[in-house]
């Protein structure tokens, strides 16, 4: 989700516990169940726990329901200017483009072997687009880690023309001399240019 | 004795507000026809229900044109109508390849798609066999 989600969800939580804490205070003091001495803090937190078990499931569904009208791209990109016009894209797990890959889960792999994911490269500028990827190295999680890894961007051939979009894979292999590697973390940029790579 | 009872409450509300979640909408996509020839329009029609089946009016719907090789053809979006209906048209282009194409349509997490068939692909088809054939 992108930030705006994420404060639209909180503020819903929030929403939803601070009301239901206004309401049953005045509730409870109508019916002369809680006065203000009855009020302690064990009291507050099961009520704050309660409204927002509330909260939370409100909000989720207020996300998948919410329509956000035009998708939010915040996906790296950078490239040259041309005639003013810059390239524009937006990464995606699926080809109509409503899906936005804000993360990669790369699951098991087992060492000497790969995995791949295909992602949709949506080309929402008016020039030509290639991209390229590449991660970046000090995002490494273990540091250095990136040495027993190789990662593979199949692109395919040519440009993505303007308002069309290509299904590109991109594969992580292993090394079979991988050591001390259990779990790992690392970040892939995304470089569109509306010329070919050399 | 209160605190239970809205302990209960809540997890009714949780419970229901769960099964809401779990229902997306759903979207119903079809074409105008299913053989077209190349500078042909297709117009691609479907509705977008809720999960009692009631029409969604003014939701997002995105669409996209996946031709059997080469990139995909993404349309604008539109906009849903007050019976949940949306309509969308596309120019197959001269230099289209021929075969299955298929109409991918999302919105609001309910995806649909159908297929049509470009006839050139039949009519080369049959060219080369000719030619073959002598």
């Amino acid at each position: 989700m992108q930030l705006i989600q994420w404060l639209r969800f909180f503020s819903i939580v929030l929403t939803a516990i601070i009301s239901g804490l206004v309401v049953f205070m005045a509730w409870s003091r109508r019916r002369h169940i809680y006065g203000p001495q009855d009020w302690s803090w064990g009291l507050i937190a099961f009520l704050i726990i309660m409204f927002g078990v509330v909260g939370v499931p409100l909000a989720m569904y207020d996300s998948v329901t919410y329509d956000w009208g035009e998708q939010i791209v915040s996906v790296p990109a950078s490239g040259l200017v041309l005639s003013g016009e810059a390239v524009s894209f937006g990464i995606y797990w699926d080809v109509t483009a409503t899906n936005a890959v804000t993360h990669i889960e790369w699951g098991e792999i087992e060492v000497g072997s790969s995995a791949s994911i295909e992602i949709w490269i949506k080309n929402e500028g008016p020039v030509d687009l290639y991209c390229q990827a590449f991660w970046i190295e000090d995002s490494w999680d273990p540091p250095g880690a990136d040495v027993f890894f190789t990662m593979i961007w199949d692109f395919g051939e040519g440009p993505i023309k303007p308002g069309r979009a290509r299904r590109v894979s991109v594969s992580l292999f292993v090394d079979q001399d991988i050591t001390d590697v259990t779990d790992f973390y690392f970040t892939i940029e995304v470089h569109g240019d509306y010329i070919p790579p050399s | 004795m209160i605190l239970w009872l809205i302990a209960a409450i809540v997890l009714v509300i949780l419970v229901y507000l769960l099964w809401k979640i779990v229902q997306v909408p759903s979207i119903s996509v079809s074409t105008d026809k299913s053989l077209y020839d190349r500078t042909e329009t297709v117009t691609i029609t479907g509705v977008l229900i809720d999960q009692n089946s009631n029409p969604m009016e003014g939701k997002t719907v995105s669409i996209a044109v996946t031709p059997p090789v080469g990139d995909a053809y993404s349309l604008s979006p539109v906009t849903t109508g007050v019976d949940g209906g949306f309509s969308a048209s596309w120019e197959i282009p001269d230099d289209a390849a021929g075969g299955t194409y298929t109409v991918s349509v999302a919105s609001l997490g309910a995806t649909g798609s159908t297929t049509f068939t470009q006839s050139k692909w039949i009519i080369e088809e049959l060219g080369v066999w000719s030619a073959i054939l002598g």
